[in-house]
C-alpha cells in the first residue's frame, strides 16, 4: 500500500445527542489515531474532509463529532457511510505485515505441493486472523500462525501451509466427533 | 449460581491432555474440540483451537489476554460477510 491512498477506517452506525457526534464501527487496526482530534476523514467517494473535534471510545466502537457537521440532521444523511483516511508518507506497514485486501487473492498450496485453492476471505478470530480458502475440495479455514503457514508471501500470490499441522492429514485427520452420551454430544430433544 | 471454587474451572480433560501433551513434546497442531464451553487456561496460549460453531470448526489461535474466557466466546455461530470494503485491517503470522 503506497502513502497517499484511501483505506475505510469506518462505518457511520448511529447517532448521539443532537450536535451531531456520530457513533462509528471502527475498521481500523490504528483508531486511536485515526480518530483523534484534529484528524481528517473523507466519506467514501467525496473529497471534503471532515475534522474530528472530539471523540471517545464508546461500547459500539467511537463517538466521534466532526467540525463540518454541526447538528443531527446533518449526521443522519451519513447513516451506514464509510469513511476513508489518507494512509500519509511513513504510515507504511513494518516488513511482513499486510492489509487483509492484499492477501485475499493468494494462492495458496500445501507443503506437498497439492494446490489448495485461493483465499476468498479474512476475518478475525481470537487472536490471529483467519483466511478462507476456496479450492476444489471446498472451503478450507486457515489460522495465520507461524506453526501452520510455513510461507506466507502474500505481494507474490504465494502462501504455503503445512496440510498435517493443521488436521488436514495425517493421524488427526480423522479427528473423532463426540458420541452419543458423552458431554458434549447434541442432546436429544425432550419427548 | 456460580460454580463451585473447590471444583475448579471447567475444561474438558480430553482437550486439556492432549494440549499438555503437544506441550511436552514441544509441538503446536491444531486441535478440534466441540467443547465451546471449555475455559481457556494458561496452558492453551501460544496453541491453536479449533472451535465447532455449529457448521465447522473455526481455529482460534489462543492469546494471554484470552485465559478464563470460554472457547465459545471466540467462534462465532452467525454469519457475517464482510463489509467488501479495502479497509485499514492488516495481518501478519503469529
Amino acid at each position: 500500500m503506497t502513502a497517499g491512498e484511501r483505506l475505510v477506517v469506518a462505518r457511520v452506525r448511529g447517532f448521539h445527542g443532537l450536535r451531531g457526534t456520530m457513533r462509528l464501527e471502527s475498521l481500523t487496526d490504528r483508531a486511536e489515531k485515526r480518530f483523534a482530534v484534529g484528524e481528517s476523514l473523507f466519506v467514501e467517494g467525496s473529497d471534503g474532509p471532515l475534522t474530528v473535534v472530539e471523540s471517545e471510545p464508546d461500547s459500539l466502537g467511537w463517538r466521534v463529532r466532526f467540525a463540518e457537521v454541526t447538528d443531527r440532521t446533518a449526521a443522519e444523511g451519513l447513516r451506514d457511510a464509510y469513511l476513508e483516511a489518507v494512509v500519509a508518507p511513513g504510515e507504511e506497514l513494518p516488513r511482513g505485515e499486510f492489509y487483509w485486501h492484499q492477501v485475499v487473492g493468494a494462492s495458496v498450496a500445501d507443503v506437498d505441493g497439492s494446490v489448495l485453492g485461493e483465499v476468498v476471505d479474512i476475518y478475525r478470530a481470537g487472536g490471529a486472523e483467519v483466511m478462507v480458502v476456496s479450492g476444489p475440495a471446498g472451503e478450507l479455514d486457515v489460522p495465520l500462525v507461524r506453526s501452520v503457514v510455513r510461507v506466507f508471501a502474500p505481494a507474490r500470490g504465494e502462501i504455503v501451509i503445512d496440510g498435517e499441522a493443521l488436521g488436514l492429514r495425517g493421524e488427526d485427520a480423522a479427528e473423532d466427533e463426540p458420541t452419543a452420551g458423552s458431554t458434549n454430544a447434541p442432546r436429544e430433544p425432550d419427548s | 449460581m456460580s460454580r463451585s471454587v473447590k471444583k475448579g474451572p471447567f475444561v474438558e480433560s480430553r482437550l486439556l491432555g492432549r494440549v499438555q501433551t503437544m506441550n511436552k513434546k514441544s509441538e503446536k497442531k491444531v486441535v478440534k474440540t466441540w467443547s465451546r464451553a471449555s475455559v481457556i487456561f494458561p496452558d492453551f496460549i501460544g496453541h491453536t483451537v479449533a472451535v465447532y460453531n455449529g457448521r465447522k470448526h473455526i481455529p482460534v489461535y489462543v492469546t494471554e489476554n484470552m485465559v478464563g474466557h470460554r472457547l465459545g466466546e471466540f467462534s462465532p455461530t452467525r454469519t457475517f460477510r464482510g463489509h467488501g470494503k479495502h479497509t485499514e485491517r492488516s495481518t501478519a503470522l503469529k
